[in-house]
């Protein structure tokens, strides 16, 4: 707990850390240290797949990491989620697959190969996902503005077999300039499709070329139910994915940090693309242990 | 050609609960009773294409056959991107259904041409193209093919040829013997070619698709070593497909297509075939000048 909360403040999530302190339930507080424990695991992972192939969008990665935690593995624990059914999820902003790949891996749907072979030749496992390769994966993202429509096209799939299923849709605010995920945004209000969370990775790394202002605003007037959460809170994410609108579709905008849980990484653009060093990895790991 | 499209389509989605029909708000009228009958398989998507395609490639994804349709360019052009990955890299089964051709809206001038879709989707590994030259020959093509799980792309013009000559995909069937050169003519301007050149010793052959396959084959003795494909469209992917058949006959080759420029014309389509040298006179002189040269 005393780790935790030096993390935060460390991090500085006034948000998060006001939260964490206002926890009462005891069990509450120890799953969280749990989570947070398996976390770092999985930043470790994802930093050492990085450096064996010297590939990766490591911060893009680490952006997204609890939305991914809170989505396969707390959902599914308060709610029947279950991604290896019915449900969807798709990464729409491929290129953070190393955090898919963790998370995928954490809930028992692939092994831990893709750590020790991330971009190797024979390797399933690339910088973007592939979903003929990789169990779990539904649609071969990298290119942006593929997978929301895609999702699209699930959900109206789904839709004609009456199965009762949810759909979940990442994308990076980035990936917000991309004119065919507004083009989705708009058929996603038009039939309604309560199935939908659009889950908007808003870590502002799209602001230095198009600043969208105010998101909330934006997804409002499109028709979407629009929740604003802390994007690295699992309790709000996981609150924000079970809570849906009769009909219209849920946006959640996270507000996250690109590279969180490394400070030298967090909202550090020169880490974008980039992959450790040994000496930096060890660094990193100490930091991380 | 269209009216047999609807039939068609209708009928596929009438029988099959595994299919989709996408419409890019193109054909609405046309389709208005399979969308008030099927709603939850059958949309006017609106005017944005490249989402309709990523939609068609997630139903595909999830085991709903989509057929796909709008005028040519904003398919295969705007949408170009969503075809490659989203179906060709995922490796999903789709029918795309164009009108307009390379020019049949000569009125409506180039943004709306598409002479060059077979050549772009033919840079997509394994797509199917069909380019009917008869309303009847598409019927069979789409009916024996929209489930074939491959990505099929059907390229519908206005301009037919006067009979249907029902062929297999990637087959090359021979019409008239000849001992002068052998011609392939694809598609619809196959009027145009027998209107001009069937009275002259040569071969005439017709085909109507093209594989995603390496190579289509001939079935010919290449008799005078002269080579002349005919198509509707940017010269190019025909000879591609039977190239080395051509090579290791030593045929010499010449290309009848749309010429690779922007048509900044208007008028009719046959006003567009005679300033294209597509028309059959045209077609009549190169192909004399290259047997006789």
């Amino acid at each position: 707990v005393i780790k935790k909360r030096i993390y935060y403040k460390k991090h500085g999530f006034n948000s998060e850390k006001n939260k964490f302190l206002t926890y009462s339930n005891v069990t509450m507080n120890k799953i969280d240290v749990i989570d947070f424990q398996k976390l770092q695991a999985l930043r470790i992972k994802i930093l050492k797949a990085c450096s064996h192939s010297n590939e990766g969008h490591v911060p893009s990665a680490f952006s997204i990491l609890d939305i991914l935690y809170s989505l396969y593995i707390l959902l599914p624990k308060t709610s029947n989620i279950d991604f290896t059914k019915n449900d969807i999820f798709v990464l729409s902003k491929g290129h953070a697959a190393l955090a898919l790949y963790a998370i995928l891996e954490e809930a028992n749907i692939i092994g831990s190969e893709w750590v020790d072979t991330f971009g190797d030749f024979e390797s399933n496992f690339g910088g973007h996902p592939d979903m003929n390769k990789i169990p779990g994966v539904r649609a071969s993202t990298g290119s942006l503005g593929h997978g929301l429509p895609i999702t699209l096209g699930k959900i109206l799939a789904k839709r004609t077999k009456k199965i009762e299923f949810r759909a979940y849709c990442l994308i990076g605010d980035g990936e917000l300039n991309e004119g065919s995920i507004w083009e989705s945004l708009m058929l996603a209000s038009h039939h309604s499709m309560k199935e939908l969370t659009v889950i908007i990775d808003s870590n502002r790394s799209g602001d230095r070329a198009l600043n969208l202002g105010s998101l909330e605003s934006k997804f409002n007037s499109l028709g979407f139910d629009t929740k604003n959460v802390d994007g690295h809170s699992h309790k709000d994410l996981v609150s924000s994915f079970t809570n849906f609108h009769d009909y219209k579709p849920t946006a959640v905008i996270a507000q996250t940090i690109k590279g969180y849980g490394i400070s030298e990484l967090e909202n550090n653009p020169a880490w974008h693309h980039a992959a450790p060093t040994q000496e930096q990895l060890a660094t990193f790991i100490k930091d991380l242990m | 050609v269209r009216k047999t499209f609807t039939s068609v389509a209708a009928k596929i989605i009438n029988e099959n609960k595994n299919t989709a029909l996408l419409l890019g708000d193109i054909g609405v009228y046309g389709f208005r009773d399979v969308l008030n009958a099927y709603p939850e398989r059958s949309f006017n998507i609106g005017i944005l294409e490249q989402s309709m395609v990523s939609i068609a490639a997630g139903l595909a994804s999830e085991g709903i056959i989509p057929i796909i349709h709008t005028i040519a360019p904003f398919i295969v052009e705007r949408a170009l991107e969503q075809i490659k990955v989203d179906f060709g890299y995922q490796k999903l089964p789709g029918n795309f259904v164009s009108v307009g051709a390379s020019f049949d809206y000569a009125k409506l001038g180039c943004t709306h041409h598409c002479p060059a879709d077979v050549n772009i989707l033919n840079n997509i590994p394994g797509v199917n193209i069909f380019i009917p030259g008869h309303a009847k020959e598409f019927e069979n093509q789409l009916s024996h093919n929209w489930s074939s799980g491959k990505i099929n792309y059907y390229r519908l013009s206005e301009q037919t040829n006067s009979e249907s000559i029902d062929l297999g995909l990637g087959e090359i069937r021979k019409l008239k013997s000849g001992s002068r050169g052998v011609l392939i003519a694809v598609g619809p301007l196959l009027r145009e070619v027998l209107e001009s050149v069937s009275e002259l010793d040569i071969e005439i052959h017709y085909s109507n698709s093209i594989t995603g396959l390496k190579s289509m084959k001939i079935q010919s003795e290449f008799p005078g070593k002269k080579v002349i494909i005919v198509e509707p469209y940017y010269s190019g992917t025909f000879l591609l497909k039977i190239i080395e058949q051509v090579s290791v006959n030593g045929c010499e080759v010449m290309q009848i297509g749309v010429p690779k420029k922007f048509i900044e014309k208007y008028g009719t389509y046959q006003e567009q075939l005679h300033y294209l040298e597509l028309d059959p006179l045209s077609i009549r002189n190169s192909v004399e000048n290259f047997i006789n040269k």
